[in-house]
C-alpha cells in the first residue's frame, strides 16, 4: 500500500498544537517554579517533539526556531540562565510565533510568517548567558534527550446510558491512538445481549486498550473528560521502555513518574458522579427517615439507653452526610489556574502590567458549583484589567506601583465559599455610572442614592451593552450576566469599590447545591420552603405595618420606618385556602442583590436542612421556584427562588399599573414566559 | 437478484404488541405495555404553582419528584372525584418519567396487527395525532394513545392545554 | 414509477444469500431502524453479506447490533460478513479491536 504522507502530516500538526499547548502553560510557570527540571524538561521534551517530527517533513522553518528555543530551554536546565521575565517573554514570544508558522504551514503557506526577527533574540539570549560557546548541534540530529516511553493499560467501560452523553465512543478510542501506539485493543463482548434483548441505545461494550506512548497519564485520561461521569475508566502503567538513545538518568527519572503515577492509582478510585449522587439522595433520604424516627419516638415513654441509641443515631446520620457530601468537593484551584495566563494574556495586548495574587486554591466546594465558576470568573477578571487597572503611567502618576495587582481569593465563611475578585486599579466611577443608568432610564434624577446602590448599578440587566465596547470585555455580556450565574448557584454577589483605591467583587456562595438550610413556611395546605441565606427575619405584622399605594394596587410593609414592596407568595403561586389578612400571617423578610422585600406566607413551621431535587428532570422549570425536596412525612414541598420571585413580582406589577391594557403578557400565566 | 421489500423478511409475530387498557369517562384506552413502568393507587400529590388544571401536582416516587397528569382533564373531560378505583399509571417519555391519573385499570391487552386500524376518522374535532390507532376486540373498541405525544415536550403540552 | 428515496440500511435477499446495504453514517440515531432489520435477517438465519462501499461512518451503536447479529446467525450455522469496507471504517474497527471479530 502507498504510504499517504499527507495522513501523518496532519497527525503532525495535531500533535505540534498539543505540544506548544504544553509549552505555552509551562513557559507561564516558569518564572515561579525557578529552575526545576523537571519542568523544564516537559517544556524542552514539547519543543524537541515538534522539532523532530517537523524534520522528518522537512519544515525548515518550525525545524529553525524550534532549535533555538531548545537551546535556550537547555541552558535554563542546566541553570546557565535564570527563568527572568524578560526571557519568559521572549519565549512566549517565540512560541507564540512558532504557533503561527506551525499554522502557515498547516494551510500550506511555508515561509510566509518570517522568523528572522524573532530568532536573533532567542540567539542574543544565548551569547549573554554563556560566554563560553557551546557547539551547536545539527538541526537535524537526533539530540541526546531522555524519551522515556511508557506502556500504559487503559480500560474503558462505557454504561448502559453512554450514548446519552452524544460522545461517539469510536472517536474517543481513536483520539486515544492518536496519543501514541496502539499495542492490542480488545473489546469485551460479555455483556451483549441476544438481538432479541438488545436495546440499540444502550451501550453493551468495554474495552482494554494497551497503548505505548511518551504521554502522562493524566493526558490519556484527559481523553475521556467529557464523559467521566458515564465510564468506568483505568489507566495503569505496565512497562517502562526507555527509547534506544536514552540516557540512564533520563529512565530512572521516567521510571520514576510511572511508578508515581501507579501510586497516585492505588489510592484512588474512579467513580461516576451519577454514583456519588445516588449515595447522596439515599443518605438524604436517611436524613430524613432518622428526623421522622426522633419525631414519632418523641411521644413514647423514654428510657436512657433509647434516648443513647437515638443521639448516637442522629450523630452518625450527620457524620456520613458530611462524609458523603465530602466526596463531590474538589479544590477551586482547578478553576484558578486557569486565570495566570488569561491576565498575561490581557495585560499584554492592552499595555497595562498586572500579576494574579490567587489565595486560598485549596479551598473546596462541591464539583457542580466549581464547574460553572469559570464563565462569571473569567468575565470580572477582564474586566478588572479592562477597566480597573490603570495605564502604567497613570499608575506612576497616582503614586502606585507600576504593576498592578489583581487578586483571586477564596475562603470559608460560615457555611458558605467566599470568592473575592480584587484590584489595585481605578474603582468604579459613581458619577459616570449614575448618568449612564439616568440615561437608560434605569432611574429617576431625583432619587436618592447611596454609594453601594450606585455601584450595584453595573448588575443592572442591560446596563453594561451600552458601555464603550472596548476589545476585551463588554461584547454584550454584561455584569447582569455574571449576577444571574451567580444566583443560579443559589449564590449571592455585591462589589465595593473606592475610588482611587480599586475595587472588589465579592460571591458568596453555598458549598454545594444538594443540600440546602431552609425554612419551611405554610401556605393554605401546602409547604414551601425559602432559603435560609436570603431571609433577614420573620416578623408578624401589626395593622400600621401593611400600608396599600397606588390606589390598593401596590402593598408594602413597614419595617421599622422602611417601607419594602410586601409580595403575597399565595397570590403569586396561586396557591388556594391561603391566609388573607396578613396580621394572620407572617411577613418573611428576605433581601436579594442588597434589595429587602416582605414575603406574606400563613405561618412559619421550622428552619431544616433539605435534599434539593430536579423539577426539570421530569417536568420543566417552574418560574420562582428553584427546586423541590421531599419532607420528613414523605410529601414533595417546592423551595423558592428568592431573586426570581423578586424579579417576578416586580414584573408583574409594573403592567398592572397600567390597568394591564399596555400588553397581553400581563394576563398570560407565568410559565409561558419561562425560557 | 430482486429487490425485496423488507417486510417480506419479517416474520409472524412481529404485528403482535402489548396494550394496558383503562377506562377514562366509559371510554377505553391504551398504552403499550412496555411503556409503563409501574401502576399506583392515588395518593395526595403537592400541587405545582401556576401549572395547567390538568397538571395536578408533583408526587415523591421513591425519592424522585415526578409530575402527575389528570388525563380526563388533558381530554378535556368532565372532572370526576379521586375515589379507590383511581390509579396513577406511571409511564416513560424518553428520559421522563411521568404519572397519569386515569378512572380505572382493565387489563393487558394483545393486539394483532390485523385488528388495528391506524387512521380513524373522527372528525375534525378530534386531535388524532395523540392516537396510535384503534384497536378492535371482540365488541370493545379500544383507542390506543401515542404517549410521547399525549405527554410530549413540557412546551407542546402548554400549547395543549391551552 | 415513481422515483422512491432509498433507505440507507436495507435488506434484500439473492437466493439463499441476504444483503444488507449499510450507507452513509450508520449511528445510534439509526440503530433503531438497523436492530428492526437485524433481527429479521436473524430469524431469517441465512447467510448475511453487509455491504459497506457506501458507509462512511459507523458508531459503537451500529457495531453492537451487527455483532449481536453474527452471534446470532453463528447459532445457525451462517455467519455475517462485512464487503468492501472503506479504510476510515477499517481504522476504526482496528482501534475499537473489532477489525477480526467477523
Amino acid at each position: 500500500m502507498q504510504i499517504d504522507l499527507k495522513k501523518f502530516q496532519e497527525t503532525f500538526f495535531e500533535e505540534a498544537a498539543e505540544h506548544l499547548s504544553t509549552m505555552e502553560s509551562g513557559l507561564l510557570h516558569l518564572e515561579e517554579s525557578g529552575s526545576d527540571n523537571e519542568f523544564l524538561n516537559t517544556i524542552f521534551r514539547a519543543a524537541h517533539s515538534i522539532k523532530g517530527a517537523a524534520g522528518s517533513f522537512d519544515f525548515k522553518e518550525i525545524v529553525r526556531l524550534t532549535h533555538v528555543m531548545e537551546n535556550v530551554l537547555d541552558k535554563l536546565r542546566s541553570n546557565l540562565l535564570a527563568p527572568t521575565a524578560d526571557l519568559t517573554q521572549i519565549l512566549l514570544r517565540a512560541s507564540d510565533r512558532l504557533r503561527e508558522v506551525v499554522d502557515a504551514t498547516h494551510r500550506g503557506e511555508a515561509g510566509s510568517v518570517p522568523i528572522d526577527d524573532i530568532l536573533p533574540e532567542l540567539e542574543a539570549v544565548l551569547n549573554g548567558g554563556q560566554p563560553s560557546e557551546a557547539p551547536v548541534a545539527d538541526a537535524a540530529a537526533p539530540p541526546g534527550v531522555p524519551r522515556g516511553e511508557v506502556v500504559y493499560a487503559v480500560v474503558f467501560e462505557p454504561e448502559l446510558e453512554f450514548f446519552r452523553q452524544g460522545q461517539d465512543l469510536f472517536l474517543l478510542l481513536r483520539e486515544l491512538g492518536e496519543l501514541g501506539e496502539i499495542l492490542s485493543s480488545e473489546c469485551q463482548r460479555s455483556r451483549l445481549p441476544a438481538l432479541d434483548e438488545l436495546d440499540p441505545e444502550h451501550c453493551y461494550l468495554g474495552w482494554k486498550v494497551r497503548v505505548r506512548t511518551a504521554r502522562a497519564a493524566q493526558e490519556l485520561r484527559d481523553v475521556f473528560m467529557f464523559v467521566e461521569g458515564a465510564c468506568r475508566l483505568e489507566v495503569t502503567a505496565e512497562a517502562v521502555t526507555a527509547a534506544p538513545e536514552a540516557s540512564a538518568a533520563g529512565a530512572v527519572r521516567t521510571e520514576r513518574r510511572a511508578a508515581a503515577d501507579r501510586r497516585v492509582e492505588s489510592t484512588s478510585i474512579r467513580v461516576s458522579t451519577e454514583k456519588v449522587d445516588g449515595l447522596i439522595n439515599l443518605v438524604g433520604e436517611l436524613v430524613i427517615s432518622q428526623a421522622m424516627v426522633n419525631q414519632a419516638v418523641a411521644a413514647l415513654a423514654m428510657t436512657p439507653e433509647l434516648e443513647e441509641a437515638l443521639m448516637v443515631v442522629q450523630r452518625s446520620t450527620r457524620e456520613l452526610q458530611e462524609q458523603v457530601m465530602a466526596i463531590r468537593m474538589l479544590p477551586i484551584g482547578t478553576v484558578f489556574n486557569r486565570f495566570p495566563r488569561l491576565v498575561h494574556d490581557l495585560t499584554v495586548k492592552l499595555g497595562k502590567r498586572a500579576r494574579l495574587d490567587i489565595e486560598g486554591a485549596e479551598t473546596e466546594l462541591d464539583k457542580s458549583v466549581i464547574e460553572q465558576l469559570g464563565d462569571p470568573l473569567t468575565h470580572l477578571i477582564r474586566n478588572s484589567i479592562d477597566h480597573g487597572i490603570e495605564d502604567p503611567e497613570q499608575r506612576a502618576l497616582a503614586g502606585k506601583p507600576e504593576e498592578g495587582v489583581i487578586t483571586l481569593r477564596a475562603y470559608h465563611e460560615g457555611g458558605t465559599v467566599v470568592i473575592e475578585v480584587a484590584d489595585d486599579g481605578k474603582g468604579l466611577d459613581r458619577e459616570r455610572i449614575r448618568a449612564k443608568a439616568l440615561a437608560q432610564g434605569l432611574i429617576r434624577a431625583d432619587q436618592p442614592m447611596t454609594d453601594e446602590e450606585v455601584n450595584g448599578l453595573i448588575f443592572a440587566a442591560g446596563f453594561s451593552t451600552a458601555a464603550v465596547v472596548s476589545d476585551v470585555s463588554g461584547r454584550g455580556v454584561g455584569m447582569d450576566v455574571v449576577k444571574r450565574n451567580v444566583e443560579s448557584l443559589n449564590g449571592a454577589i455585591s462589589v465595593h469599590s473606592t475610588p482611587g483605591k480599586g475595587s472588589r467583587i465579592r460571591i458568596r456562595l453555598p458549598l454545594t447545591l444538594a443540600i440546602l438550610d431552609g425554612l419551611s413556611v405554610q401556605l393554605g395546605r401546602d409547604t414551601f420552603i425559602v432559603p435560609l441565606l436570603s431571609i433577614r427575619q420573620s416578623v408578624r405584622p401589626e395593622p400600621s405595618d401593611i400600608k396599600t399605594v397606588l390606589g390598593g394596587r401596590g402593598e408594602v410593609f413597614v419595617l421599622r420606618g422602611e417601607p419594602l414592596p410586601l409580595v403575597r407568595l399565595s397570590r403569586l403561586f396561586g396557591v388556594a385556602g391561603a391566609v388573607e389578612d396578613p396580621q394572620q400571617g407572617i411577613v418573611v423578610v428576605t433581601e436579594n442583590d442588597g434589595h429587602r422585600f416582605g414575603v406574606l406566607v400563613d405561618d412559619v413551621l421550622g428552619q431544616l436542612q433539605v435534599v434539593v431535587k430536579s423539577i426539570e428532570r421530569n417536568y420543566r422549570k417552574v418560574e420562582a421556584v428553584m427546586g423541590a425536596t421531599i419532607l420528613g412525612d414523605g410529601r414533595v414541598a417546592f423551595i423558592v427562588d428568592v431573586a426570581e420571585l423578586h424579579r417576578v413580582a416586580t414584573r408583574r406589577k409594573s403592567p398592572e399599573e397600567d390597568g394591564r391594557s399596555a400588553d397581553g403578557a400581563a394576563a398570560a400565566p407565568l410559565q409561558e414566559e419561562v425560557a | 437478484m430482486n429487490d425485496i421489500p423488507v417486510q417480506d423478511v419479517r416474520s409472524e409475530d412481529e404485528g403482535r404488541r402489548q396494550f394496558l387498557t383503562f377506562t377514562l369517562g366509559g371510554e377505553e384506552y391504551g398504552v403499550e405495555i412496555l411503556r409503563v413502568q409501574e401502576i399506583k393507587g392515588f395518593s395526595a400529590v403537592t400541587p405545582i404553582p401556576n401549572a395547567p388544571d390538568y397538571v395536578k401536582g408533583v408526587m415523591n416516587l421513591r425519592g424522585t419528584v415526578v409530575p402527575v397528569f389528570d388525563l380526563r382533564l388533558k381530554f378535556g373531560m368532565e372532572r370526576k372525584d379521586y375515589d379507590r378505583f383511581t390509579v396513577i399509571v406511571v409511564v416513560n417519555v424518553g428520559a421522563r418519567v411521568v404519572g397519569l391519573i386515569v378512572d380505572s385499570v382493565s387489563d393487558v391487552l394483545d393486539v394483532e396487527h390485523d385488528d388495528l386500524e391506524t387512521s380513524p376518522d373522527l372528525g375534525a374535532s378530534v386531535d388524532t395525532s395523540i392516537l396510535q390507532g384503534i384497536a378492535r376486540n371482540n365488541d370493545r373498541l379500544i383507542t390506543l394513545l401515542d404517549i410521547d405525544r399525549v405527554v410530549g415536550e413540557p412546551r407542546a403540552s402548554v400549547e395543549l392545554a391551552a | 414509477m415513481a422515483e422512491v428515496v432509498r433507505e440507507p440500511i436495507r435488506a434484500e435477499a439473492a437466493g439463499a444469500l441476504r444483503i444488507l446495504h449499510l450507507e452513509g453514517q450508520v449511528t445510534v440515531a439509526s440503530a433503531r431502524r438497523l436492530l428492526e432489520v437485524a433481527r429479521r435477517l436473524g430469524k431469517d438465519g441465512r447467510e448475511v453479506s453487509v455491504r459497506c462501499e457506501h458507509l462512511t461512518h459507523i458508531d459503537c451503536a451500529g457495531v453492537q447490533v451487527l455483532l449481536a447479529l453474527h452471534e446470532t446467525l453463528r447459532g445457525q450455522g451462517a455467519r455475517l460478513r462485512l464487503q468492501n469496507l472503506p479504510e476510515s471504517v477499517q481504522q476504526t474497527l482496528r482501534v475499537a479491536g473489532l477489525a477480526d471479530a467477523w
